[in-house]
């Protein structure tokens, strides 16, 4: 067998990066163009456009009723009609919306998802309401697509409280049946839509990872702080009506 | 989490933290991309997610590489997907790439020996050996323990030392 310093020797050589050369030039053009593309095309920029064009739209939403079809969706005050050239940040076929508009909630109610898995302990309410109100604390300008990631967000996070307290419980078949909607959660349609960094391979790491009892919530880089305060708040009003 | 939330993270202080940090992510790329010069489009790629995530950028050099790596990782899984394109603002880097003389030794048999690990064994002895991280960082990266990221690299060094012996 060859020794540890010769694998060491070995590996060394066998690096396909020590051959390679750039200026630091190159890389620094790279950073800074990249810089200038970002904030052309970060929505936040925009805002102002977007709200001038809702006030168009606005007049049309007073005299749209139910059903909540095609043309009545079309009509929303907080669809923005804005319509910006494609670059690496945005989603397509996903309308950009201002989040600031009177109807955003009846907006989002129409593109919450339906069939989106919750623990039986948590309504769609609380999460569509935690959404919402998240979005409504920084009114801007996002794509729709954003909206409902941040719907499937939530329901990770009622998983991830159903895992943990079930985990904490001793209930197994509780803690497996959760973790396997967290696993499946990889493939939710807008968290696939706008993983732009590795998230769904990050949730199945998580998985197989807590199937081997190495728990690391964390590990998601999912903040739940406000999703859990706003589950804690519905039971306990749940709890209070009860008695 | 909203997605319409800004960052307070002044630009000239995010260029010059990823800027150092650039090269390394460089060679990551260079290490595990083929052809060589798609490396540009995934650190191109790399860049457009630390903008948008730069409020997240910690502020201890250590962290801040650890977790520009975890964002490297991620991109390096979309680029083996067929997801990342090749871009404009690449092309500078992606030509110097392109013309960099091949490797003066031969190394294909210590290739074939890494590329029979196991692909997280693989990656952490990478990770530590070419890409400079310690043992628990680099487990870190990969969602391993400190103690079990020291057993996996024990033995996929001893696979390795076996391997290249045998051949």
């Amino acid at each position: 067998m060859i020794t540890d310093d010769e694998l060491t020797t070995r590996l060394a050589r066998a690096d396909a990066a020590s051959n390679v050369r750039t200026t630091p030039e190159t890389l620094d053009a790279l950073l800074v163009a990249t810089g200038e593309l970002e904030a052309l095309t970060r929505p936040r920029r925009f805002r102002r456009v977007a709200l001038l064009t809702g006030g168009v739209v606005a007049s049309l939403a007073v005299t749209a009723a139910s059903p909540v079809g095609a043309h009545v969706i079309d009509s929303f005050v907080a669809l923005t009609g804005w319509n910006p050239a494609p670059s690496s940040e945005i989603i397509e076929n996903s309308p950009w919306i201002n989040t600031g508009a009177s109807d955003f909630e009846e907006y989002a109610r129409t593109i919450y998802p339906a069939d989106l898995a919750l623990p039986a302990s948590v309504s769609s309410e609380t999460v569509f309401d935690y959404g919402v109100a998240a979005h409504q604390q920084n009114p801007g300008t996002t794509q729709a697509i954003s909206v409902v990631r941040t719907f499937e967000t939530a329901a990770q996070c009622a998983w991830l409280g159903e895992f943990s307290e079930a985990r904490a419980g001793g209930d197994t078949a509780r803690a497996d049946a959760a973790l396997a909607v967290i696993r499946a959660s990889a493939d939710w349609p807008a968290i696939v839509a706008t993983d732009g960094g590795g998230i769904a391979d990050s949730i199945r790491d998580f998985a197989d990872n807590a199937v081997d009892g190495d728990v690391r919530i964390g590990s998601l880089g999912i903040d739940c702080a406000g999703f859990d305060a706003v589950q804690d708040a519905a039971q306990a009003a749940a709890g209070e009506s009860a008695e | 989490m909203t997605g319409a939330t800004d960052t307070a993270v002044p630009a000239s202080t995010f260029e010059r933290d990823i800027r150092d940090v650039m090269p390394a992510l460089l060679a990551y790329f260079v290490r595990r991309v083929r052809p060589q010069e798609d490396a540009a489009d995934c650190l191109s790629e790399t860049l457009v997610v630390l903008w948008r995530r730069r409020a997240d950028l910690p502020t201890n050099p250590d962290a801040q590489r650890a977790w520009t790596f975890g964002i490297a990782r991620g991109v390096l899984a979309n680029q083996r997907r067929g997801r990342v394109r090749q871009t404009q603002l690449a092309d500078r880097l992606r030509s110097e790439i392109a013309v960099q003389p091949a490797q003066a030794v031969d190394s294909t048999d210590t290739e074939s020996a890494l590329d029979a690990l196991p692909e997280r064994d693989r990656e952490l002895v990478t990770l530590i050996v070419w890409d400079g991280f310690g043992v628990a960082e680099a487990g870190e990266l990969l969602g391993l323990k400190p103690d079990a990221a020291r057993a996996r690299y024990s033995r996929a060094r001893k696979r390795l030392r076996e391997t290249l012996a045998a051949g």
